[in-house]
């Protein structure tokens, strides 16, 4: 994805893009105070551009799209999830602009800079962290050496300077790769990243491991809510016989 | 069965950690409770280290679970730890089995009176 935000979901865009949106091209140069709204945000506004800067809508399109535009952009400011310094006029986000103003644009900012905040929070919810910056390496069928290193020593450091920044956000994350996949019921499954408060000394002992696999095979049996407190009647599915009759099999003789 | 420093290793830190690690998996709010988390850790810290019984192992699990330290996934956070106890004394696998699901059941808070009793009959022969 560019700096303007523009390209599609995919490859590696989509790892990569959400520490681009601060960096997405809705923040021009700043014009005089006193300029009007418009210009200030379009210097140069072009006849085939939205008069307010709505981009990427067509009139006419499914509503989803113009409620995908009219979200809290106040509750993002506070969560930076943009730049303070990036402030959409309200009318941009209401529908009367909407109907009034029927987008048309396909090119710049807005909208896809808000399909890249939404985009943003659903990687969070994901637990996927996007990776702090990236290098591209153009014909890497002749870029490396036969030793396996790069042959232009700058694009070597390029390189390097990014796996330590990585490594550092890594550290910062905990345990979290350390314990993304965890074997449970004989199958791998994608479990959690852990916590950040988590000690990682407590993520690598094996009592921990053994006691979270027992209690997350166990987990589905009890009440998330403490209903034991609440009620002073405790709440536990019954498990059936299974693993009694699995314990009576291996007590029979020649079983061990 | 002998008196012994049965929750030594499950420190509150390890507790709590257990308590998140569950929460995350099922997307659920991993927060100490206002009125129980307090006194849960205090009574955790103050007894976990200590030799004790079996019997008084189970109690304290069942009463930390009562006093519910955490918004969600207090019950089978301390089940757990009392379950993981139980497998490592080594029995014979139908009784561990036997032991563990009575252990489970009192701090579930679900055991009746007759599985209670059963359970200290077992840890007295």
């Amino acid at each position: 994805m560019d700096r303007q935000g523009r390209g599609g979901i995919g490859g590696d865009g989509f790892s990569l893009s959400y520490l681009r949106v601060n960096n997405v091209g809705i923040r021009h140069k700043r014009a005089p105070a006193d300029a009007p709204r418009e210009s200030r945000h379009h210097p140069t506004p072009r006849p085939d551009r939205h008069p307010l800067g709505i981009s990427g809508l067509r009139a006419g399109r499914p509503p989803f799209q113009r409620r995908l535009c009219q979200g809290d952009v106040a509750q993002e400011l506070e969560e930076g999830f943009i730049d303070e310094e990036v402030r959409f006029p309200p009318l941009l986000f209401s529908e009367d602009a909407l109907v009034e103003h029927p987008p048309t644009c396909k090119e710049n900012s807005v909208f896809y800079a808000r399909t890249l905040l939404h985009a943003k929070k659903s990687v969070f919810s994901m637990h996927i962290h996007g990776l702090p910056d990236q290098i591209a390496i153009p014909s890497a069928f002749q870029a490396f050496g036969p030793d396996g290193h790069l042959v232009d020593p700058k694009q070597e450091a390029k390189v390097k300077a990014l796996g330590v920044a990585l490594a550092g956000q890594l550290k910062n994350e905990g345990a979290a790769v350390r314990l993304w996949t965890l074997a449970l019921g004989g199958r791998w499954r994608y479990l959690f990243s852990m916590d950040r408060a988590i000690d990682p000394k407590l993520a690598s002992n094996p009592v921990f491991l053994r006691v979270m696999q027992d209690a997350l095979s166990i987990q589905d049996r009890f009440s998330a809510e403490p209903v034991y407190a609440r009620t002073g009647k405790g709440f536990l599915k019954s498990a059936g016989v299974k693993e009694i009759a699995v314990a009576k099999v291996s007590r029979k003789p020649g079983k061990s | 069965m002998n008196r012994k420093a049965w929750l030594a290793p499950y420190t509150w830190e390890f507790v709590t950690a257990q308590n998140a690690v569950l929460c995350q998996a099922k997307s659920a709010l991993h927060k100490p409770t206002s009125d129980g988390y307090e006194p849960a850790k205090e009574l955790w810290e103050s007894r976990h280290a200590e030799p004790m019984s079996l019997d008084e192992a189970v109690e304290i699990c069942r009463q930390c679970h009562r006093l519910a330290p955490f918004c969600f996934y207090n019950g089978n956070t301390f089940t757990a730890i009392i379950r993981d106890v139980i497998t490592n004394l080594g029995l014979e696998e139908d009784q561990t089995v036997l032991l563990r699901s009575l252990a489970g059941h009192i701090v579930a808070g679900v055991a009746s009176e007759e599985e209670a009793k059963a359970f200290r009959k077992f840890l007295n022969n």
